[in-house]
Parts: C-alpha cells; structure tokens; sequence
C-alpha cells in the first residue's frame, strides 16, 4: 500500500472456539489522523485491539505496520517499534511512583545492559537521568507533574488515567491506541481530553475505542463500525451518522425515518 | 500550547546542565561510589569487631554470611519480581557441590571456586527460570518445591561423585601469609565472607536502583501493563531468577567452607522453608531484611536451645522449641509489621526524624 497508510489491518478473522469475534475485518488508520472504533457491547472492539497492539494473534488476515508484516509479534515487541496503546482498566503499577511508572514507558528508549546495572556507575547514571527526565516532561506535558513521587492508588482517577497516558506517549509511538480513554471521565475532564486527543493528533496516529459518541464524533476524522464481528459500515463520523446500519445495530432494529 | 508541538518528536532529552550535579557532588552522587564507601566502612568495622570475638562467636557469626547472601537472592526474586522459590536451598546445595567438587579435583585459587559456585548455580537458576516464566503463584511453587524434594537424592544417587549420604570434606582456607599468624581459618573465613556479603549487597543495591530493578518490579506488579510498555515479562522473570540464584549458589559455596562438608541432610527441603520463613521475618524485597533474616536464622536456634535448656523440659520437647519459636515469630511479625523486621526499623527511623523536626 501507499507510504500514507500506517497502521493496517486486512481482512483478519479471530475465532474463539466456535464464536467469531472478527470476521475479515480491514481497518487503516494513518498518522495525523484519529481513527475511531465504535459497535455494541461485544461487537469485537476490544479483540480488534488486541490483535493491533498483539495479544491476539489472528486465525487469518494481516497486521503491517508502515507496509512492514507484523502479525504474530509479542505485543513488547509492537511496543518498540512504535505502536504504543493504554488499557482499559489503566494497569498502573500500584507499588511503584508514578514517576518510576511512566520511566517504565521509557525503558524502550533505554540501552543500559545487566552487567552495567550491577556495577552502576557511568553511564548508567547518566542515562537513569535521561529516562528521568523525559518521564518528568511526559508528566509535565499532561500537567501531572507534581504527582511524580505519589504511588498510584492515592491519586483521584482522571489524574492516574493521565499517568497511564504519559506512560503511553513517553517513549515517542508513532501510534496510539486508546481503550476507552473516557471511561470514568466527567463532562470536564472529558473536553481536555478530546482536546489532548487532538493535539497528540497532529503528531502520531491514534486509533480510539470509545463509547461516549460526543468525544467520537468530535475528534475522529474517521469511524468504523463494528456489530458482531464485521465492520458495518466506515467513514468520516458525518457519514456514520447518517448511515441506517449504524443505527440499527445501535438500537436493535429498523428506524423507520 | 505551540512550543509542546514543536518538541513534538524530541531527540533523547538532556538535562539541563545547571541540573547536572557538579564535582564532588557528582562522585558521591554516583551509586557505585557511595556504596562502595559504605561497604569499605563496613568491612573496617567488620575487621575491628572480630578482634574482640572469640573463635567460637566468629565461627557463629560467620554462619549469617552464607544465608544473608542467599537471602538477597530470594528477597530480590520474591519482593522485587514477585515470583516465589522453595528451591533455593536446592539451588545452594548446588552452589555447595560445585566448590567442593572444584577443591576436590583442581587446584583452583579460593576466588575462583566462590565465583563458579555463583556461575553454575546461576545457569541451573535460568533453567529453572524458563520453567517459572510459565508458572503462577502455587505452580511455581510447587515446581521449585519439586527441586527442593529430588536434588538431595540425586547426591545419594550418584555416590561416588557426591559422597552420598556421608557427602565430602571441605577443607577450609588458610589465611594469606601477609595477614602472618594475625589471623586463624576461622577469622579469616569470616572476612572472606564479610568481603562476599558487601560485594553481593552492592551488586543487588546498584541492580535495584537501575532500569533492571524497575522493570523486575513492573512485572511483579502488572504484567500485561508490562508488556503494553515494550518489556518481555518471560525474559524479565528469567533473569531475576538467574541472578537470584547467582546469589544463592555463591551463599552455598561459602557454606561449604564454613560446615567444612557437605551432604544431602543439609539441603533438604527445609533449608529452603526455612529461607522463605527468614526472608517474611527480615522483611521481603529489601537488602537490610536478609541482614535481619540471617541474624534470626542463625541465632534464634541457639537462643531457643539456651531457653529450653534452663526451663529443663524434656529431650522431646525441647528439640523442637527452637522450631516452634521460630514459626511463633513468624506469625507474629506477618501480623504485626507485614513488612518484616525492616518495616519496623523503618518505622522507628521515620518518628525518631519527625520527633526531631517538631521541635525545630
């Protein structure tokens, strides 16, 4: 494909015994754009996720990456060459500062071997200040900072939603995926995000599941649509709007305009 | 908001150099330099301290090495990465045997043997860790336990290379000629694992202050979280588990030297119970918790022994209060500082400084 297309999934089926959670679904999600992801409960948003970050290693079909093969790699794997993505359930490490959390994010960016980390001078200081300092600037960029030293469970949940986030972009992705970054938002914190969203736009891809339609329809340049399994229906959220088949899937049956 | 898009696609971001802590300061900011001064004052006053010992509480003391270093091993892969071990008096029987066979057939120097028990112990320590990265919680510990239960029959196995039951001598060092007739085996042994505790706890301290340290916690804490960062949690796990055994295998190398044999009754299964028991107690996961867990492993024993003695209970009963003292204390602290022994220390250090604050 073209040099534009990112991060693509073509035709990729994921069966779970008998059950079908993707049946030759295709999706391309560029960078500078944000691609959403939107279906019912079950509609296989979250299987289509796992197989572009690598949990799940598809039954058929193909994930590249910058016209690369890459299905069937480690999600750490995925991670290192740039597909960063957050969690749904945020997965901080309680034990751990938030700092040291977000350093994790770095690591990638880290070359510091065993032997050196047991003799611990030299370059290992200098680079623990590096990681240290761009874990510190991520953190700043989301205005978190301040939390830094704070362990993880003591911070309300839209400030560890924004550590989980840092984590994420630390290590400078090319792309992004965000599982329902709104998830337990308010109305406020969920306008900075759409506006973060959009900002972050500009300089990676990001690919969003969300069920807030509000943030969807405003920072998505494109939608698909997924009920049980397949890819119902694709296009800019004006598109989507307007398309029947979305809003029957959505509400069970025919709406009778 | 324009300047956050410019930086949009930073190069490896520098500190600013005001930043950078500048001459002597950054010496002593470097961990190595400061734990090495720590570690050299330390064996100082190691050296100082045995002059006034007799041979017998030198000979006892230089018990708490070998199980203060295995320790660390255990605590690091249990408190920092958060995988469990029954095996690790397995994996110093295994450190043990790999001296003595050494002292056995070659004639190699004393440095050398210490550091191929670590070596080797380390290699059956990877292996076992391949087998751990599959493995959660009770699995795991039932697969370690499973080494713990068969390496001592192994050693009955094959007689004639490890001396069965009756197992094989261990001849201990003599003290090198420019420490004269100042020094005997038994002090000097104790230095050689004064030497060998400090360079272990350098090692382990510099290990968990780096990225390596941080990642062994990120695993113990989410391991999926882990992996969406870009780190291999099998490989992580591997590691620590070899170096966890590295640990191990040196400790039982030096435990060779100080019983002055070994053989299987040694290393059964209740070494390595006794090691988890020591490591809760001291306080999981932190380098001053194996000092602790040793000190109690080493002297408690002899304490019950001593009580038991004057309370003139009978040979039955009194055989087996040191155990059961040991096992009281261990519920005891698990509900009183869950963090063992350290836990308390730290407690204490924590008021005594905000005592000292109040005032001022």
């Amino acid at each position: 494909m073209d040099s534009k297309v990112g991060l693509s999934v073509d035709q990729v089926s994921v069966r779970f015994g008998g059950l079908v959670a993707l049946d030759r679904v295709s999706l391309e999600a560029a960078p500078g754009e944000v691609h959403g992801v939107i279906g019912p409960n079950g509609a296989g948003k979250t299987t289509l996720f796992n197989v572009m970050c690598g949990f799940v290693k598809p039954d058929s079909g193909t994930l590249t990456f910058f016209g690369q093969k890459v299905h069937g790699l480690r999600p750490e794997k995925l991670t290192r060459m740039g597909v960063a993505r957050t969690l749904q359930g945020l997965g901080l490490f309680p034990r751990m500062p938030v700092l040291e959390n977000v350093m994790i994010g770095a690591d990638s960016l880290a070359k510091v071997g065993v032997l050196r980390a047991l003799i611990g001078a030299g370059p290992t200081v200098s680079e623990e200040h590096r990681l240290r300092a761009a874990a510190m600037a991520a953190l700043d960029r989301l205005g978190v900072a301040g939390y830094a030293s704070k362990l993880p469970p003591q911070l309300p949940y839209a400030i560890q939603k924004k550590v989980a986030l840092a984590r994420a972009l630390v290590s400078n992705p090319r792309f992004l995926l965000l599982d329902e970054p709104a998830s337990g938002l308010s109305e406020e914190d969920m306008g900075e995000l759409g506006d973060l969203i959009l900002e972050l736009s500009s300089e990676l891809g990001i690919v969003l599941v969300e069920h807030h339609m509000d943030l969807v329809m405003r920072v998505c340049s494109n939608i698909s649509v997924l009920d049980f399994g397949r890819v119902i229906a694709e296009g800019t959220p004006a598109e989507v709007k307007a398309n029947p088949l979305v809003t029957e899937a959505y509400l069970g049956d025919e709406v009778q305009a | 908001m324009e300047e956050s898009m410019v930086e949009a696609k930073p190069e490896p971001k520098q500190l600013p150099a005001a930043q950078q802590p500048q001459g002597p300061r950054r010496l002593f900011g470097q961990p190595l330099v400061r734990n090495v001064i720590v570690g050299v004052v330390a064996l100082v006053l190691f050296y100082l301290l045995i002059g006034h010992l007799s041979q017998y509480r030198i000979y006892q003391l230089s018990q708490v090495g070998p199980y203060l270093i295995a320790l660390v091993g255990l605590s690091v892969l249990t408190g920092q990465n958060g995988q469990i071990s029954l095996g690790h008096g397995a994996l110093m029987a295994i450190g043990a045997w790999t001296l003595t066979l050494m002292q056995l057939h070659t004639k190699s120097p004393l440095w050398l043997m210490l550091i191929a028990s670590a070596l080797v112990t380390m290699v059956f320590g990877a292996l076992l860790g391949l087998v751990a990265a599959r493995l959660r919680g009770p699995y795991l510990a039932g697969a370690t336990l499973a080494l713990a239960l068969g390496l001592p029959d192994i050693t009955t196995r094959y007689q004639s290379v490890f001396g069965g039951y009756q197992g094989l001598e261990v001849s201990q060092p003599n003290a090198p000629s420019f420490l004269g007739a100042a020094a005997t085996p038994t002090e000097w042994l104790a230095i050689i694992e004064m030497i060998c505790v400090v360079v272990v706890m350098i090692l382990f301290a510099n290990l968990l202050r780096s990225r390596v340290g941080r990642k062994f916690r990120a695993v113990r804490d989410d391991e999926i979280a882990t992996q969406v960062s870009g780190i291999s949690v099998p490989r992580t796990q591997v590691l620590a588990f070899a170096l966890s055994a590295a640990a191990a295998g040196l400790g039982g190398g030096l435990f060779a030297l100080v019983s002055g044999n070994v053989s299987p009754g040694g290393y059964t299964v209740v070494l390595s119970i006794s090691l988890l028991a020591a490591m809760v107690i001291g306080g999981t996961g932190t380098l001053a918790g194996a000092v602790w867990g040793a000190l109690i492993m080493v002297y408690v024993p002899g304490w019950a022994t001593t009580l038991s003695q004057k309370l003139s209970l009978n040979q039955s009963v009194s055989a087996n209060l040191a155990l059961a003292i040991y096992g009281f204390l261990l519920v005891a602290i698990i509900m009183v500082a869950p963090v063992g022994v350290q836990g308390i220390v730290r407690l204490v250090i924590f008021k005594i400084r905000n005592l000292r604050k109040e005032p001022g």
